[in-house]
């Protein structure tokens, strides 16, 4: 039983993992060469700059799938995040860009999914677990609560000779 | 009893997740039946053979208007690159210049694309996306992807990994139809924009 759970956690563990992590695989050196040089800065307000870093930790990295392009270092993502410049420099406004990335890979781009369709259990998934959680632990504290009802009563004093004798001669000397 | 619900569960939600995980695997484009993001490169070398070319050193999409295109993304060290190159280019001289070649190197270095070029002895309009906007603005997710675009300017369709002769009649003939074509290819033998695969 725990080994079939253990080979389902990591099967999908390593479907989730970015593929560098898998194979080892390096970025090759001249193209990373190439995609800085040549290209001329985009020059950006701190305001511009900080909507674009927001941006990017919005979008998903198409290459590593698990992570944002903030977080990834493929071409990919240098790319995309060279393009998110040129569109706010365009005057773009943050939607505009996310249906930009969405009309060109689909829906799938958006890390936060859609409240519509599939993606709906996403939303809906984890409130549904914690609500069954929840009405589990209170079933199960009822159940507990019912099959011991004696520990939790309070126990008469048991009678002793010794206690009769106390009271009596508490009584006399009063 | 229990056990076998609580496994029955897992299960699920294993199926679940595993779905969720593979559906993108088929990397369907949103941008089939839509027009084509227009682009506008240099050219590694002019193309003296098609009378549409640009004199110039050009090319845009917008030189192209009228005419079916075949857009190839490749690069030097794409390993299935090299597996199409013979077919692109006998594409080309089969199918040109009644419809138009075009390859786009990406993430590549000029002098490695063009010894590739050269290689492979490659004569139809290619040149580089140097800033890698083309790139995003196809969607791309790895090389070598093909896009059909047909004589109204809306990609026809999209074809993942190595093109084979087969594979490029097909779309050829379903471009010059018109038709609007289902994704094509192997998503699996794309080589992803970080992962050269040269051995060099």
């Amino acid at each position: 039983m725990s080994r079939v759970i253990l080979a389902m956690g990591a099967v999908l563990i390593a479907a989730m993992a970015c593929p560098e992590d898998l194979v080892g695989q390096e970025t090759e050196p001249t193209a990373e060469v190439l995609s800085e040089a040549g290209r001329p800065p985009i020059a950006l307000t701190p305001a511009q700059e900080a909507r674009a870093r927001e941006i990017e930790g919005a979008l998903r990295c198409p290459v590593c799938r698990s992570q944002s392009i903030r977080q990834s270092r493929s071409f990919m993502a240098e790319d995309m995040k060279r393009r998110i410049r040129e569109l706010i420099a365009e005057g773009r406004s943050d939607e505009q860009i996310h249906a930009f990335f969405v009309e060109r890979y689909g829906p799938w781009i958006l890390l936060d999914p859609p409240k519509s369709g599939f993606n709906l259990a996403a939303w809906l998934l984890p409130g549904a677990a914690v609500l069954a959680g929840a009405v589990g632990l209170v079933l199960a504290a009822r159940r507990w609560a019912s099959r011991s009802p004696a520990r939790t009563s309070v126990e008469p004093p048991p009678e002793s000779p010794y206690l009769d004798r106390l009271e009596r001669e508490l009584k006399e000397t009063e | 009893m229990k056990r076998l619900v609580l496994l029955g569960a897992l299960a699920a939600v294993f199926a679940v997740f595993a779905y969720a995980l593979t559906r993108e695997a088929t990397l369907a484009s949103p941008l089939i039946g839509r027009a084509a993001p227009g682009f506008d490169f240099p050219l590694f070398e002019p193309v003296g053979d098609d009378p549409v070319a640009p004199a110039g050193t050009k090319l845009a999409l917008s030189d192209l208007a009228g005419k079916p295109v075949v857009l190839n993304f490749w690069a030097s060290w794409c390993l299935s690159c090299r597996d199409e190159a013979a077919v692109l280019e006998a594409g080309w001289r089969r199918y040109g210049p009644q419809v138009a070649f075009v390859g786009i190197a990406v993430n590549d270095e000029p002098d490695a694309a063009r010894a590739f070029i050269a290689r492979y002895g490659k004569t139809y309009f290619l040149g580089p996306d140097a800033n890698g906007s083309v790139a995003v603005d196809y969607g791309l997710h790895g090389v070598p992807e093909t896009f059909f675009i047909g004589t109204d300017g809306r990609v026809l369709s999209r074809h993942v990994g190595p093109l084979t002769p087969e594979d490029l009649d097909r779309q050829v003939a379903g471009m010059t139809a018109g038709r609007t074509g289902e994704l094509t290819g192997d998503p699996g033998a794309v080589t992803p924009l970080d992962q050269g695969d040269d051995p060099r």
